[in-house]
């Protein structure tokens, strides 16, 4: 239940923009024209200026002009566009996106949005990046089946903004300390003797700083409309005399923050809010909700909860200012193409926050703050934003306890991460100094990145974009021909799968699949961010990042600590099912041939049901079976071995990142028969390391003992799905048996761990019943969705996950 | 050494109401009663066993050609549908197979050449360490929860040494132990095993003797006198455990007779397992008859009533699984 | 003639190629050993080319829950 009436009516009346089968579920939603309509505007007026000074404008005419609203009964304002139905379009991007949106059932100015799509054509990130590619390659890319399309088309990218800046400085110091930098080199371009290589590279820092100074005015006076837009609904619009009052407060907010540090709890709400809204909606588009909320907020929480010396308040108060968050993250509309979109089926977008761990001087991170998130995500119930809780050993049981209390309610987060091995991981690989390690949070599902005042990741070019392995490995028994989906050449020539003579064999061709994958993401990726800090130059985003700003450089440009990763998306463990049934049925036991094998697959199994069965029954990961655990391990290492033979643009190797998204159900009808004994068509497994569906019949502590085999080190991170019954869970000992078993999980030095609490005979009827179960909540992959607005297929396959359920016999 | 060798129906890891904790349940073939209610029809007998589940036939004839021998399995019409088939998704042909017990020579080549799941070998030989190195996988889990192993069954004592060799085997690696028991066994070999036993669950079923001789095939009385014996060792905890069986033994006079009995030991925490309709199914879905109607959980309001009249006798009254975690257990998680 | 953009079974842009889509109109019952019931067979489609014969007329978003 929402803690108060009024967040009871904003959730009631809350124009959510959760997809189903790739569309939005609410008939109003619509493509909002106006942020197009107005960075176009002022492109066309400023083309011959500096790159980040027309950046810079296209923000400040999009704050200038953009309709602004404030709703009934909020208590923090501000959207990302004219209506709080729509969602923004950025034709600088990706043409494609934008005209398939343009035509889109969402675009209603259908001419308007097409004229602006050409004018962008040439100028956009897309046609800049594709000359690098050849038609061959970019036709690979387009289709999605080894590799994820590039940024440059899907316009998807994942950012981690400096709240912490803003939060303690304010707009007006950041500028302040920016107008110091060029007065500072305009004395260094003026000082006797001339010296050109100090100085010449000073033009380029100085337009960069005069671009984030007009971005911050911009902000501020953005601010300042909503501030009176409060005002003039107190004054004239509202009849009652405690939200006059409230809109008045609010009139008051706005006009400090963010141009001013905030001074309590309700404060630091809207000025995260405003900056959430620019660096992840308006000046670009980035996926993510990446902060550890608990310890932003914690300072100003104190203020107004703990000691009440500035905006005081009760903690049922904050609790109720939390939920109003969520609700806003749940109205808030994010533009994805529909390959994204069918990609998070059931969401509106991967909106993960972070709570839990250790606080950079190595004490416990939860406090109460942390508690009153978990609290109001228990109340207010919504999907978004999904919370990530960082494990630590040193976790209060309090807090854990009321992670416990969100999962047993079934919601599918917080999703769990290991915290120590999170922290070590950042040190080991990218060199991040301990006290700024420990401040992590999760940029998007999965994968950790530093927050604070600099060297946050901000865009996915740095981290991100998948590889499919379980369509590498069909085609690397095919030489490299996909005649299931595409009827493509995907990958180079590795040979027929009838010719393999050992389980090497499999294996390197395995290799070299992946290897063209990888190194052909990583080149769309670091082509992708060359010409994103080129032309796509974020000057707010860089105005708020200490590095930016000392360095003169734009966002996408800077790399000052890397954290590059590569995602593994559904269908690892189809992959390593399959080799360990070819391993022991071809070439242990000799009882098929590769050749046998290539035309039960070829036919898809069709008249070779006893054998599929053989395959189906071989030994299956996630059962602790040594046999098969040895080529998960085999296939983990060479994915990490692999991606550490390249350097990407910010000097360092990528890890490899195993998880699914909505992958494995969209993957799935991509993706020929394989040698698990699965069928062309069916689903790929879930997670990064859950079993296959149907495939863990010993229990879950079989499942960890097999995931605990998996270097989790040498990965960003490993997704793994579980199914607990709810029976289980409710009793009286549940809380005592989960706390054992996650104590259990994080001994054995696991990465990651979520569950679904909802039982099959619910689900069922869900099923039939959909108007019953409005509420009911199920873990996806990386995010958690209403279960009705699955598709049939994608509830089927959470239904098909093992529930793992108390023994029912021995009595 | 051969009894550290002994025949084993499954094992049942994450098993959470066999004792306190995440606990793994070692099953040992043979009992020595015959309970018409049993659970676990496949823990009666004494040695391997093949059984039908016969959902799953498809009737390829794979088995009749391998079985050796002349009529001992036959391809028959299909019975009518059983409520519980409907939950397989089996493509259900008209025939089936029958195998004819008296002919089977358990040779289990029909199970081998199966691909489809419906014969299976239930009963397997293995030895006690062999089995608690598969234990000891999951010892992490024992050791945050205050779990560890259970022997179950059938019924572990009647397999008493390698019982005691499973028993040590685990004490040895420092893994928890709990025995689920009848107790009818001779005092002698119980109290042997109790010297590696932490935990104790022990199943009370009638106090009255006849019904007791009816309904299990053996009398009471040495249960009842075990039982006496064991709660004088202070190195092991009991439980006393008691199956709730409609018309069987949940008579008010029996509750309260078993209610006396418990508080004149001095014991404290009962657990009451009121019959539930799991075993009716696996009895049908291995061609077995069980007298007990299909579907039907024990009465809740029945159960609670038996819980209430066993209180009075100031009992700690524990249904279904919620275990109550021991001390130990909950410093652990503390 | 129409074309397989007019079709139900089109999903519009599953690629971020928008003249391309995926069909997902073939689809099997899947053995009694597997999970889940069903399972669709892609196949990647020019937008503008010909339907087949199992050209149904409609916007595979209007009645998506007969797809993924």
């Amino acid at each position: 239940m929402p803690i108060t009436e009024r967040t009871a009516r904003l959730k009631e009346r809350c124009r959510f923009k959760h997809v189903a089968g790739g569309e939005y579920v609410d008939p109003a939603v619509k493509a909002g024209v106006e942020r197009a309509r107005y960075v176009t505007e002022a492109h066309r007026k400023s083309i011959g200026q500096p790159k980040a000074i027309v950046r810079a404008k296209g923000l400040e005419n999009i704050l200038k002009k953009m309709t602004i609203h404030i709703q009934e009964d909020e208590l923090i304002v501000g959207a990302n566009t004219e209506h709080p139905s729509y969602f923004p379009m950025y034709p600088e991007l990706s043409y494609f996106s934008t005209i398939d949106m343009a035509d889109s059932q969402y675009c209603t100015e259908k001419e308007e949005m097409k004229a602006i799509a050409e004018y962008w054509r040439p100028y956009c990130i897309q046609s800049r990046c594709e000359q690098y590619f050849t038609e061959e390659e970019l036709d690979i890319m387009y289709s999605a089946t080894t590799v994820q399309p590039p940024m440059f088309v899907t316009a998807f990218s994942s950012i981690v903004p400096n709240y912490e800046t803003v939060l303690e400085d304010g707009l007006n110091k950041r500028i302040e300390i920016i107008e110091a930098n060029i007065e500072e080199a305009n004395k260094s371009l003026r000082s006797s003797p001339w010296n050109a290589s100090e100085n010449l590279p000073l033009l380029h820092q100085i337009d960069q700083w005069k671009a984030m100074i007009i971005a911050d005015k911009a902000v501020i006076a953005w601010a300042q409309r909503y501030s009176r837009l409060a005002k003039i609904i107190a004054e004239n619009f509202e009849s009652d005399s405690e939200r006059k009052k409230e809109l008045l407060e609010i009139s008051d907010i706005c006009r400090r923050v963010p141009a001013e540090p905030p001074t309590g709890f309700w404060d630091a709400m809207q000025s995260k809010w405003f900056t959430y809204l620019l660096c992840h909606s308006i000046e670009r588009y980035s996926s993510g909700y990446g902060h550890k909320e608990d310890k932003v907020l914690w300072p100003f929480y104190q203020r107004s909860v703990i000691d009440k010396t500035h905006q005081p308040m009760t903690r049922d108060q904050a609790q109720e200012i939390v939920e109003c968050e969520r609700l806003k993250v749940s109205e808030h509309g994010s533009t994805k193409g529909r390959q994204l979109r069918e990609f998070f089926a059931g969401s509106n977008d991967l909106f993960i926050l972070t709570l839990g761990g250790v606080n950079s001087d190595g004490s416990d991170g939860c406090n109460d703050c942390t508690d009153v998130i978990l609290d109001a995500a228990e109340s207010i119930v919504t999907t978004e934003p999904s919370i990530a809780f960082r494990w630590n050993e040193k976790g209060r049981v309090e807090t854990k306890q009321r992670v416990f209390n969100c999962i047993k309610k079934g919601f599918g987060f917080p999703s769990i991460k290991n915290d120590e091995l999170n922290t070590e991981q950042l040190m080991k690989y990218f060199n991040v100094p301990e006290e700024i390690a420990r401040d992590w949070a999760l940029v998007l599902c999965m994968s950790p990145g530093v927050t604070g005042r600099r060297g946050t990741q901000k865009t996915r070019s740095e981290g991100g974009s998948d590889i499919y392995p379980a369509k590498c490995l069909e085609v690397a028994l095919n030489d490299g021909f996909d005649s299931f989906f595409t009827g493509m050449q995907l990958g180079p020539r590795t040979g027929n799968g009838r010719d393999f003579t050992s389980i090497d064999q499999v294996w390197e061709a395995l290799k070299t699949q992946l290897r063209f994958g990888i190194e052909l993401s990583l080149r769309s990726k670091d082509i992708g961010r060359v010409m994103e800090a080129k032309f796509l130059c974020c000057p707010f985003i860089s105005s708020i990042d200490d590095g930016c700003v000392e360095k003169g450089m734009d966002a996408n440009d800077l790399a000052e600590i890397p954290n590059p990763w590569h995602n593994l998306i559904g269908g690892s463990v189809v992959v390593i099912d399959s080799i360990a049934a070819i391993q022991k049925l071809v070439f242990d036991d000799k009882k098929y041939t590769m050749t046998q094998l290539m035309d039960a697959l070829d036919a898809n199994w069709e008249g070779y049901e006893e054998m599929r069965l053989d395959f189906w029954n071989a030994p299956k990961f996630g059962n602790d079976d040594d046999y098969v655990d040895a080529v998960a391990k085999r296939f983990y290492d060479l994915v990490a071995d692999e991606w550490k033979r390249n350097i990407t643009y910010s000097g360092t190797y990528p890890l490899p990142l195993a998880q699914s998204v909505a992958g494995y159900i969209v993957n799935g009808p991509k993706t020929a028969a394989s040698a698990n004994g699965r069928k062309g068509g069916e689903a790929l497994d879930d997670g990064g390391c859950s079993p296959y569906m149907g495939c863990d019949k010993k229990g879950p502590t079989a499942v960890l003992n097999s995931v605990a085999k998996i270097d989790a080190s040498r990965h960003k991170g490993i997704l793994l799905n579980q199914r607990l019954s709810p029976v289980l869970m409710n009793s009286d000992v549940g809380f005592d048996l989960w706390h054992a078993y996650m104590k259990a999980w994080h001994d054995k030095g696991l990465d990651h761990v979520q569950f679904n609490v909802i039982s099959t005979e619910d689900m069922k009827s869900a099923q039939k019943e959909p108007e019953k179960y409005t509420d009911m909540i199920v873990r996806v992959a990386g995010y958690s969705a209403r279960f009705i607005d699955l598709a049939r297929y994608s509830q089927d396959t959470i239904i098909a996950r093992t529930q793992h359920e108390e023994s029912v016999a021995g009595a | 050494m051969q009894h550290d060798i002994g025949i084993v129906t499954h094992i049942q890891k994450f098993a959470l109401n066999d004792g306190p904790g995440i606990r793994t349940v070692v099953f040992l073939k043979g009992c020595r009663m015959n309970c018409e209610w049993c659970h676990n029809p496949e823990g009666k007998k004494h040695f391997p066993e093949i059984f039908h589940f016969w959902p799953n036939c498809v009737d390829c004839g794979k088995c009749i050609r391998a079985c050796p021998v002349e009529g001992a399995m036959e391809s028959i019409s299909r019975e009518p549908l059983y409520p519980e088939e409907k939950g397989f998704r089996g493509k259900l042909g008209s025939k089936i197979i029958k195998i004819h017990k008296d002919k089977c020579l358990n040779c289990f080549q029909c199970a081998e050449v199966c691909e489809y799941g419906a014969l299976v070998a239930s009963g397997e030989i293995r030895s006690a360490d062999e089995i608690v190195d598969e234990v000891a996988r999951d010892k992490s889990f024992f050791a945050e929860s205050g779990g560890g192993m259970t022997l179950s069954g059938g019924e572990p004592s009647a397999q008493p040494e390698f019982a005691l060799a499973l028993l040590r085997a685990a004490k040895e690696r420092g893994i928890n132990t709990a025995l689920d028991t009848c107790g009818y066994q001779s005092y002698d070999k119980l109290s042997s095993l109790l010297d590696y036993t932490d935990y104790v669950l022990y199943d009370i079923k009638n106090m009255d003797e006849e019904a007791h001789i009816r309904q299990t095939g053996v009398s009471n009385k040495i249960i009842l006198e075990n039982l006496k014996k064991i709660i004088t060792r202070d190195d092991v905890t009991t439980y006393v455990r008691l199956p709730v069986l409609p018309n069987v033994n949940d008579s008010e006079e029996n509750v309260r007779k078993t209610g006396e009995f418990v508080q004149s030991l001095g014991l404290k925490d009962v657990y009451l397992l009121p019959f539930h309709p799991f075993a009716g199914q696996s009895y049908r879905l291995i061609g077995m008859d069980y007298p007990f109607p299909i579907g039907d959980s024990y009465p809740e309001e029945k159960a609670n009533n038996i819980k209430e009249i066993l209180e009075s006798y100031g009992l700690n009254v524990s249904l279904w699984m919620a275990w109550i975690p021991n001390e130990e257990a909950e410093n652990k998680t503390a | 003639m129409p074309t397989c953009k007019e079709c139900k079974f089109i999903t519009p842009s599953p690629t971020g190629d928008p003249r391309k889509g995926v069909c997902l109109v073939e689809r099997m019952q899947l053995a009694e050993t597997q999970k889940t019931n069903v399972a669709i067979r892609g196949k990647l489609v020019k937008k503008d080319q010909e339907a087949c014969e199992k050209f149904e007329k409609g916007e595979s978003w209007k009645d998506i829950s007969e797809l993924l």
